[in-house]
Parts: C-alpha cells; structure tokens; sequence
C-alpha cells in the first residue's frame, strides 16, 4: 500500500513481514546512528555537567527534592538547548552518512541513487541530491530554533 | 613580554603533558606521521604490486594482513595510504586554517559592511551539510586527490572565520590593540602582529581538531570514488573496494577502517587536550 515495508506489513494485518522489515533495519539503523550517538552523549554529558554546577540545582536541592526531578527536571531541561543544536547539526551527518550506509546496506534511497549517479557522473541527479540534502538540513534547524523557544521560554521570537 | 610568552607557551605544554589522553593522541599522530614519512622502508611491498594468483589471502607471514582482490599486501598498502591520508588531512585544514582565518579576522576587525558580507557568505556554505557541499564541488571538477583536498578545504572554511572573528571581536578591544594604533601602525601590522598571535590558540585547537575531520570526509569521497584514483591506497578508496569480500576476506577492510579510525582518534584526543591545556579557566568535569 504504502510500499513502506513495516508500514504495509502492520496495516495489512501481516506481522511477520513487518517484523522481517524490522530485523533488516537494525544493522544499518546502528551504523548510521552510532556516530552521532556518541557526539550527541558528549554534549549532553558537557551541558549536564555545567547546569549541575548551576545554583538553582542547589536550591532545588535545598528545598527538598530528590535525585532524580533534580536531574531530570531542574537540570537536563536546562541543559537541552546546546544538545537540540547539536542534534540538529548532526542531522547533516546522518544525512551524508546515508549515502555511505546506503551504499554498503544496498537500501534503495536517495543516497544509494546519489553514489551511483557519482558514478555515472549523472550531474543533474547529484545536483538535486545535493539541494534536498540541503533543503531538509536547513528545514531541520529552522525546526531546532523553534523549539528553542519551547525549551525555554525566555527566548521569545517576535 | 617575549619572557611572558614563553613562559605561558611552557606552562600550556606542561599542561597538555600530563594529560594522558593529550599524550596518547600525540603519540598516534607521531606514529602515523612517521610511518607516513617512512613508508617505502617500513612497507614489505610495493602499493601496487598485484598477485593475481594470491588474492585475498588471509594473513600470514608473507603477507601480515593478508592480501586484497588484486592479491596486493594489504599492509603495504594502509603504510602507503597514511602518506595519502595525513597528506590530504593537512593540507585541507592548512588552506581552510588560512583563508578561514584571514576572513574572519578581516570581518571582524573591519566590521560593517565587509562582516556582513564576508559572514552571510559563511552562512550560506554552513547551510550545505559539509560532506554533501565537498562531493557537489568534486562532482563538479572532477574526481581526483587535488580536487579532494580543495573540496574539503573550501567546505570547512566558514568554521575558522567564525572562530577568527568571534576571537577578534574580542581582542580588538584591548588597550594594545589601541595602542599600537595610537603608535602608527598600519592595519595590516595591527591584525598580524597584535590581534593574530592572541586570537591563535583557538584557531589551534579548532584546526587540530579539524584535521580528524578532514581525514574523515576525505575517506567519504575516496569511498564514493570521488578521491584518489586507482591503485593510489587511499583508505577511503580501499574500504569501497574491499567491503564487498567482507564475508571471505574481513582483514582487507578492516586494516583501513582501524588506521582511519587510528589517526582520526589521535588528533581528536590530541584537540582536547590542547583545548584544555590552552584554555586553563576551564574546570575539569
């Protein structure tokens, strides 16, 4: 229906393919994603680390609470803007990154398309790649600093 | 001041030192750099030299990570290509380091309508995901290992004028900077002499930093088959060529994969901890 594996399989009532399609996703999912993974553990690790340093994390410990609305609430909330910018940076990374693992995986995407119109030297192709590549990049961060002003609320965009 | 400059120069050594990781790193880019130098005397075999009737045997001690589809010595082969990585990696970041910096500097000391100009142009190539912009450039010269460097040059230069100019905002208003103004010095000598030596340290680490980077890309195109041509041994190139055997014959690309990540570990660590030891306000976490 959707030609989407997982999806056709789940709406079509057959599990097993769905969950084949799934199976075959797990290998390129972690080559992809595993770069990424670790930049983004060590901005959130940096950011953590400064905003625990952070009065407000005293005084919300002062007033009583524990571990762990501390961390999560007082300070990763305030330690998720570098992180949401560095994910959204990252997705420039993800996005050359599936050109290789499309590459390596043989998945039919847009990046497996783009390393064989490299080969061919099928300029119009590359070209148009290259500007959706560049297109979802910059919609990305567009979406990141928008939700900077969900993340906090002082940042107000006129 | 010399006395001063030195001393300071010493303590950031002293500091970098007895980082274990800062020395780990140095070590790694010491090593690759040698055998980059040394390569035909440290290689059992010649880059090229094919076998047809050895391929992709598996390691022994003719060949110590066996041969590849050509029945080439794969370990001749990575001593070779650190020459062709190191190379690339250096040269890219040297010409991005001083085109980048002279901009930034540029923009930010002179300011109005040059900044403008000179940062819109850098916003609009950081727009691009850098990779995707170093293969349009390749795409569009032609493959090859000149047009590799220039392409991952051209694209990391937006990243060295921002650093340039974010530290020459700074610096320029300092009272030496005044001074030497108020003594009669020319602009340029104002940027060379007094704003760059002291906007140096972040553009250092940046650029060490940056190398990792630039390897890492240049392996991108070389696996695309847009960096260096057959039979140069281009890590990059070698992966794309061996990865189909990875079944029957792992060593062939597994040996580029771990001297990419080698080297590119090396100057990541050696970036931190030049960071680090250049910046000491910085609280250990």
């Amino acid at each position: 229906m959707t030609r989407i594996d997982i999806l056709d399989g789940l709406l079509t009532g057959n599990f097993p393919a769905a969950l084949d399609a799934l199976r075959h996703l797990i290998l390129p999912s972690v080559t992809l994603s595993s770069y990424s993974t670790a930049i983004i553990a060590r901005m959130t690790r940096a950011s953590m680390l400064d905003a625990l340093h952070q009065d407000y994390i005293r005084t919300a410990r002062a007033k009583g609470l524990a571990g762990r609305p501390v961390i999560i609430g007082h300070g990763l909330r305030n330690a998720l803007l570098p992180v949401v910018t560095v994910i959204g940076l990252q997705v420039g990374s993800l996005l050359t990154g599936a050109i290789l693992t499309e590459t390596i995986f043989s998945w039919p995407g847009v990046g497996r398309f783009m390393y064989d119109s490299i080969l061919f030297r099928d300029y119009p192709v590359i070209l148009g790649g290259i500007l959706l590549f560049s297109l979802v990049f910059v919609l990305v961060n567009l979406c990141v600093d928008v939700l900077y002003a969900f993340l906090d609320p002082r940042i107000r965009y006129a | 001041m010399r006395r001063a400059e030195r001393s300071a120069l010493r303590m950031a050594v002293k500091r970098f030192w007895r980082n274990v990781n800062a020395r780990i790193g140095f070590g790694l880019i010491a090593l690759f750099t040698l055998i980059a130098l040394f390569a035909p005397k440290i290689a059992p075999a010649g880059y090229d030299d094919e076998n047809l009737l050895g391929r992709l045997k598996s390691p022994s001690g003719l060949h110590w990570i066996g041969t590849d589809e050509l029945g080439r010595d794969v370990f001749s082969r990575v001593i070779y290509g650190a020459r062709i990585s190191m190379t690339v990696g250096l040269a890219a970041v040297s010409g991005a380091l001083v085109t980048g910096a002279l901009l930034g500097i540029a923009a930010g000391y002179v300011g109005g309508r040059l900044d403008g100009l000179i940062m819109r142009m850098m916003d609009i190539m950081l727009a691009f995901p850098s990779v995707i912009l170093a293969i349009g450039i390749v795409a569009m010269r032609g493959p090859g290992l000149n047009n590799t460097i220039l392409a991952v040059s051209i694209v990391n230069i937006p990243v060295y004028a921002r650093v340039a100019r974010a530290s020459t905002l700074a610096i320029k208003e300092h009272e030496y900077v005044t001074a030497a103004r108020a003594m009669g010095a020319r602009a340029w000598r104002v940027l060379l002499r007094a704003i760059l030596p002291n906007a140096a340290s972040p553009l250092v680490v940046q650029a060490t930093l940056g190398v990792a980077g630039a390897i890492l890309d240049a392996a991108a195109l070389g696996f695309l088959g847009l960096g260096a041509q057959p039979p140069t041994p281009e890590w990059g190139a070698m992966l794309s060529d061996s990865y189909k055997y990875l079944l029957t014959a792992f060593w062939a690309a597994l040996a580029p994969g771990v001297a990419i990540a080698l080297v590119v570990l090396g100057f990541n660590l050696a970036g931190d901890g030049l960071h680090d030891a250049l910046d000491p306000r910085l609280t250990q976490g």
